[in-house]
Order: structure tokens, then C-alpha cells, then sequence
């Protein structure tokens, strides 16, 4: 008989999994990009079964959130539909679903072949927020600042991108 | 048990002194952005400061490297070596020979143009902080600072186009970003921990995988067969140099990163990524080969004769030891002469500045990547193909084809790369494809004692270390000492 987490577990993987399938197989982007919210709110379960609140929260606030608005922005923006799609040769799909194929195999059969070592005495509280931050700003600390060059650069490059210049022509531009 | 910077600052302790070079150049970063927001943006100080930082940092790593002892710090993440000293004086070295490209194109350019510099300072120090990362966390922080600098970088050329190539080169950055991370996810999973540890061997085929996802993010920085076709995109609405950046300064981050992590395998592990390596370099050489023979476009030709080298580099890696690592060493040394030359050259006659003197630079640096004997890229090649032919491993037709493939594409090499200098020549010191849209953006006449120096520092090395090798193959074998 299934436990409460394990039926959780079992129901959270099945919706995520088919709303996965479905952002794949929807005709219309702004229906996959809905689909595609489902899927991660699906994983935030998962990752609040697994008592790492901070990542749910966050997985929600920007996936879900901000990148997902930014996708849906995008889509209506370009007015993508049905029409506007570039028609794929079907010599490219097969070669996409060998490959896939391919690739899902040599997955499948690694993991079969793989034994799964486990924690000995895994800490339970590891996920939440306040032993996070200890992580973050102790051994990761080095790591932590390098992101902060990273960010200097990526906000940089943003503000360049973003400002129009005057000597641009016009036509020069996309 | 609350930790405080300073804090961590004193647990590093006597270590801190080994951090130096990358904390002073992150400050300098950081005066640089306030220098861009006062000064004048057309001023040259943005030009001299980059050039005395990268020619300091250049020359303080190759004095320094001999005396550095193998250490890691800061917990284990961040490994001193005199090999990673001497990989951060190579880092430096290119991009302070860049100088001149970057200037040639600055009369053109917007003011936003400063901006390009601060970019490659911050890529510096993210090849830094990669080369020495011996954590994955670290090492895939550092190696995605210098993709998203090179998405940006390439926007400076401020048309439809280079906005196209960017763009397309940040869709293949991701996906091979994306590869990384999964494989490093695997490795965290089979191994329970994220170092990169001296001996790295796996017995399941689970952690195999995961190293393979792991080095298509370096296959990818490096131009190599599965993620080699941004490349010539990349490079055709790219400036020439950028394109020259992108063709040498990641690459040799690439490279330097492919040759850390090789050495640090060991048992199934190794003996796996080298048949891999040899197996994606034959077909990057068929690939970068044959599609330079009929390439007419000049910045898609120079992608594929950089595909072409990365083939030729990346079947050396497979065939490396530690004794013929010099080989290696030497090999870079010369291409990054040799290109920084030929984009150079290049990009002088897409200016109309057509002189004896660039058309026979063009001639010389075209025929060292080449590898014919009168310049020093003829003593690295061979040497690089001595290297390849006196390696042994087990499946010996794979390693045998290889060689084939390399002597076979080195004779294809010189027919492209002497092709187009003599068709120079012949038509009158003019190139056959000129394309009328690079022309505009190009500066209209420059100094002619500065352009004859710049020249000089492309064309004396290609002939200095033919004639006297020893001025740095001394130095290569002590670095190669080294190495335990």
C-alpha cells in the first residue's frame, strides 16, 4: 500500500511528466508555455517533498514568474501562430527522433546498469534556507563572489544592448 | 555560527597572498566601469590601461610561474600550479596583442566602444578564476562569465548581422551550457562531491556519461566536430577582431581547461575520453578541411581553417603524455602569433590599405599555420604530428586513421593557405571577395610607423622562433618539469 508521500510523489511525477509531453505536442505556443507552468509547479511539489522550501520557492518566483511572463511577452510579441511556423523537413525529424531515440537509450540503459549508491545518514534539514546561506557564504564563498563579476558584466552588457544609440542608423538596426 | 567576509578572509589566512592577481583585477574592473562613466570615451587611457594590465599581468605570470608551488586554497577550489600560472600568462598575452585590431576598428565605432575593453578584462579574469578552478561550481561560473562577455563582445559591431551572429552564438552557448551542467549533475551524483580531484577514475558508465556532458561545454569553446557550426556563422557577422578573439582567446581557454581535465583522469576514464577525443578530431579535421578548400566568403574561411586547427589540436590531446606536452605548449604559442596575424593582415586589406608589406605578412602568417619550414610553424607542427605518430593505445586503427586523417588534411592545409595570398599577389594586391559592408567600418588610414610596428610584432616571433626555438622551448621544458 502506497503511503501519503510516496501516492504525492507518484501523482506529482505523472502530472509533470504528461505536461511536459504536452508543451512538446500543443499546436499553439502560448498553451505550451501555460503547459510548461504546470510543469513547474509540479517540480516545486517535488522539491518541497524533499523539504527544500527555499529552491521551491524560488524555482516558482523564477521560472514560473518571471521567465515564464518574459516567454509569454515574447510569443505575443512576435505574433507566433500556426502559420508564421517554418515548416520542418521530415528528413530532420527522423534524424531528431533517431537521435533523441538514441540518446533516451543510452540513458535508460546506463541507469540500469548504474547501482545507486545512498546517503548514509543524509540530513533532512539540508534544503532549508538557513543551512543554504551557512553553505553559501562559507565553503562556496569564493564561487559566490565570482558570480558577482559575472552579474557586473551581464548588467553591463544589458544597459548596452537596452540604450539606443544616436550614431546607429535606424536601418541598421534589427 | 554566523561567517563575516572578513571572517573568511582570515581562514584563508596566509593563502590570501596567492589571490592577489585576481583580486587586483577585479578592482581594476571595477575602476574601469567608473572610469567609462567620467572620462571622455573617445580618450585613449582606456586603450593604455587595458594594454598595461594585460601585458602586466602577461609578464608577471611568466616571471612568477617558475616559483609557484602546487597548492589549492580557498577550501580546496582554487588550485596555484606553475602549468595554470603559465596558462594565465598565455590568456594575457593574446589579448594584449589584440591591441592593434581593436584599434584599427575604433575610429568606426560608437562610444560605447570602451565598453568592448572592459569586457575582455572581465573574460581575463574569469579564464583566471576557470584555469585554476578545481571545483565544478567554480569552473562553470568562470566559464560562463567569459561565454556571456563573448555574446556581448560580438554586439559591438552594431549591425543586423553581428546582432544575427550573436544571437545564434548564445542559442549554441546555451545548449552546450545546458549539456554541461546536466553532466555535471550526474558527476555530483556518482561521485557525492563537486571536486576535480588529481585522480579522477570511473568504473560506472553513469559517471562516464556525466564527464562526456561535461566536456562538450569546452568542445564547444574550442570549435570541435558536435558544436563546431556556430562558428563560421558566428565569424561571418562578427569584426575581424572579435573573430580573431574568439578564435584564439577561447580557444586557448579551451584547450588549457581540455588539458587540465585530461590530465586529471585516469584508468577507464582516460583511456574512454582519449578514444572520444581522437574519434571527434578525425572528423573536425574532414569537416574543418574540406569545407575551407570551397569556402569564398574570407570570414567563413578563416571559421573553417579554425575548425580545421581545432581538429588538428584536439587529436594531439587525445595522443598527449606529459613528455610531449611541450609540443602542445609550443603549438599555441605559434597560432596565437600566426592568427592574431592573418585577421590582422585581413582586416588591412578590407580596408583598402593594401601595402607590399601586409600583403607579404598575410603570406607569412598564412604559411606558418600552414606549416612550411622557413617559419616557426613548421617547427610546431611537426612536432605536434611526431607526437601523434609516436603514440600507442590499444584500439590501434582508430589512433592509426587518425594519423592518416592529420598527414592528409596537412597537405590539403597548404593548398588553401597558400591559395589565397598568391591569388593576392596575382590579382594585383587586391583580394578576390571583398565585401562592400565591412568596408565602412573600418578606420579610413592609420599611422604608417604604427601599422609597421604592429606588423612587426606578428611577423618577428613566426621568424624568431624558427631560427632560435630555444628563446622559449628552455622555458617549456622547465614548465613541463613540473608537472608530477
Amino acid at each position: 500500500m502506497l503511503s501519503i508521500s510516496q501516492g504525492l510523489f507518484y501523482f506529482l511525477s505523472f502530472i509533470s511528466v504528461l505536461f511536459a509531453l504536452m508543451v512538446i505536442l500543443a499546436k499553439n505556443p502560448v498553451h505550451s508555455v501555460i503547459y510548461l507552468i504546470v510543469t513547474f509547479f509540479c517540480i516545486s511539489g517535488h522539491y518541497f517533498m524533499l523539504n527544500a522550501q527555499f529552491l521551491g520557492i524560488v524555482n516558482i518566483i523564477v521560472y514560473a514568474g518571471a521567465i515564464m511572463v518574459l516567454f509569454l511577452f515574447v510569443i505575443m510579441f512576435l505574433n507566433l501562430n500556426h502559420e508564421t511556423e517554418p515548416k520542418t523537413p521530415i528528413l530532420a525529424k527522423i534524424a531528431g527522433a533517431i537521435c533523441g531515440g538514441m540518446l533516451l537509450l543510452l540513458v535508460v540503459a546506463i541507469f540500469n546498469d548504474t547501482q545507486l549508491i545512498y546517503a548514509q545518514n543524509p540530513n533532512n534539514q539540508i534544503g532549508l534556507i538557513k543551512n543554504l546561506g551557512l553553505v553559501l557564504f562559507k565553503d562556496y564563498l569564493f564561487p559566490f563572489e565570482i558570480v558577482s563579476i559575472l552579474f557586473l558584466a551581464a548588467m553591463v552588457g544589458a544597459v548596452l544592448l537596452a540604450k539606443k544609440d544616436d550614431k546607429t542608423k535606424q536601418s541598421d538596426i534589427i | 555560527m554566523n561567517i563575516s567576509p572578513k571572517e573568511f578572509l582570515s581562514s584563508l589566512g596566509a593563502d590570501i597572498i596567492f589571490l592577489y592577481p585576481e583580486i587586483f583585477l577585479s578592482l581594476i574592473i571595477l575602476l574601469y566601469t567608473i572610469l567609462y562613466l567620467f572620462l571622455d570615451r573617445k580618450s585613449p587611457v582606456f586603450e593604455f590601461l587595458f594594454l598595461a594590465i594585460t601585458i602586466g599581468f602577461s609578464g608577471y605570470f611568466f616571471s612568477t610561474s617558475m616559483n609557484q608551488v602546487l597548492k589549492t586554497i580557498a577550501a580546496g577550489t582554487f588550485e596555484i600550479s606553475p602549468i595554470n600560472s603559465f596558462w594565465k600568462a598565455l590568456l594575457a598575452l593574446t589579448l594584449a596583442l589584440g591591441i592593434p585590431l581593436f584599434k584599427a576598428e575604433k575610429s568606426h565605432s560608437n562610444e560605447k566602444y570602451p565598453l568592448q575593453y572592459l569586457f575582455m578584462l572581465t573574460m581575463l579574469l574569469a579564464g583566471f578564476i576557470t584555469i585554476s578552478a578545481r571545483h565544478w561550481l567554480l569552473f562553470f561560473v568562470g566559464l560562463e562569465t567569459i561565454s556571456i562577455c563573448s555574446y556581448l563582445i560580438i554586439n559591438f559591431y552594431f549591425t543586423a548581422k553581428a546582432h544575427e551572429s550573436a544571437l545564434k552564438y548564445i542559442l549554441f552557448g546555451i545548449l552546450a551550457s545546458c549539456l554541461m551542467l546536466w553532466g555535471i549533475s550526474y558527476i555530483y551524483g556518482a561521485n557525492g562531491h563537486l571536486y576535480i580531484l588529481k585522480e579522477n577514475n570511473c568504473n560506472t558508465l553513469f559517471c562516464r556519461l556525466g564527464y562526456l556532458f561535461c566536456l562538450s561545454g569546452l568542445l564547444f569553446k574550442v570549435t570541435a566536430f558536435p558544436f563546431h557550426i556556430w562558428f563560421a556563422d558566428v565569424l561571418e557577422g562578427a569584426s575581424y577582431a572579435v573573430g580573431a578573439l574568439l578564435s584564439i582567446f577561447t580557444k586557448i581557454i579551451g584547450f588549457a581547461l581540455l588539458y587540465n581535465l585530461l590530465s586529471s583522469f585516469s584508468g577507464v576514464l582516460a583511456q574512454d575520453t582519449r578514444l572520444i577525443l581522437a574519434i571527434l578530431g578525425i572528423i573536425t579535421l574532414v569537416i574543418g578541411n574540406f569545407s575551407a578548400i570551397k569556402e569564398q566568403n574570407t570570414k567563413r574561411f578563416l571559421a573553417y581553417s579554425g575548425i580545421a586547427q581545432t581538429g588538428l589540436l584536439i587529436a594531439f590531446l587525445a595522443c598527449s603524455t606529459p613528455s610531449n606536452l611541450g609540443a602542445f605548449i609550443f603549438y599555441l604559442i605559434i597560432y596565437t602569433f600566426s592568427v592574431w596575424g592573418m585577421f590582422y593582415f585581413f582586416q588591412r586589406h578590407e580596408n583598402k590599405e593594401s601595402t607590399l608589406l601586409s600583403s607579404i605578412g598575410l603570406l607569412l602568417s598564412m604559411v606558418s599555420l600552414a606549416g612550411l619550414p622557413p617559419l616557426a610553424g613548421f617547427l610546431a607542427k611537426i612536432q605536434v604530428l611526431l607526437g601523434i605518430w609516436a603514440y600507442e593505445a590499444t584500439p590501434v586503427y582508430v589512433f592509426k586513421t587518425l594519423l592518416v586523417i592529420v598527414l592528409i588534411s596537412t597537405l590539403v592545409s597548404f593548398y588553401y593557405y597558400l591559395r589565397l595570398p598568391i591569388s593576392y599577389i596575382k590579382n594585383n594586391l587586391s583580394l578576390p571577395s571583398i565585401s562592400k559592408e565591412n568596408k565602412d567600418f573600418l578606420a579610413p588610414t592609420q599611422n604608417d610607423i604604427y601599422f609597421k610596428l604592429s606588423s612587426l610584432i606578428f611577423i618577428l616571433p613566426i621568424l624568431l622562433l624558427f631560427l632560435v626555438p630555444n628563446l622559449i622551448n628552455d622555458y617549456i621544458s622547465q614548465i613541463i618539469t613540473t608537472i608530477p
